[in-house]
């Protein structure tokens, strides 16, 4: 098998905007950071499945990314109302 | 730059093709600006696109738009604040728009301002409140 190319580019989507990244895996926190939804105490992150089902990431797991795959940055808390 | 030439500047840089400035209300006071296609990513309607309208202040960014104007009627007028504003909207394209008062106030900063926006609105699509809300008044 071919070692992995260290410099594959990898576009992947939070929050239907694409970043990429030349990481195999990014932990919940540097995807939210690459993604410009900071400061990321205010945020959760969530990845969506093909089905559309929402899978919780927390920001200190390391996960693998796959090429378009897509992700929510959600502010945390109740939306305000007025 | 300020007002409605900041906010599309905004969002063009961050990659999205907004519409815009649409000048709407009585007068045409009103500077809206509307982004077309918007994928609901999670939530009771996850996977629609809906469009989303703007009311631009005239001193954005210091001061952030209001709630969000969206296209199709995705809840009926008078749930949970969400409201018909016919006369505000008029000269938006056609379509059934109806306001959904969510403030970004306390969630809005100077930074990454589209991304903010972004994130905004994919909260209030995913808030559970809305989830047992009947779909016909």
């Amino acid at each position: 098998m071919e070692p992995m190319n260290p410099h594959h580019k990898i576009t992947f989507f939070v929050n239907e905007q694409p970043v990429p990244t030349e990481k195999p895996e990014l932990t919940g926190l540097e995807i939210l950071e690459l993604s410009h939804n900071t400061p990321t105490d205010q945020f959760k992150l969530e990845r969506i499945e093909g089905d559309g089902r929402r899978i919780p990431i927390p920001l200190d797991e390391l996960v693998k990314i796959h090429e378009h795959e897509r992700f929510a940055a959600l502010f945390q808390g109740p939306t305000p109302l007025s | 730059m300020i007002g409605i030439d900041q906010l599309l500047e905004d969002f063009r840089t961050a990659g999205l093709q907004p519409v815009g400035p649409i000048p709407c209300g009585p007068n045409g006071q009103n500077d809206f600006a509307v982004l077309r296609g918007l994928h609901v990513l999670a939530g009771r309607f996850s996977g629609q696109s809906v469009d989303v309208a703007l009311l631009v202040p005239k001193d954005y960014p210091y001061t952030p738009p209001s709630g969000l104007y969206l296209n199709p009627q995705l809840l009926p007028a008078t749930t949970l604040n969400v409201h018909l504003r016919a006369e505000e909207v008029a000269g938006l394209p056609s379509g059934s728009w109806l306001y959904w008062s969510r403030p970004i106030a306390g969630r809005w900063r100077q930074e990454n301002r589209a991304q903010i926006l972004l994130a905004h609105w994919q909260s209030v699509f995913a808030d559970e409140a809305i989830l047992n809300v009947p779909l016909s008044a």
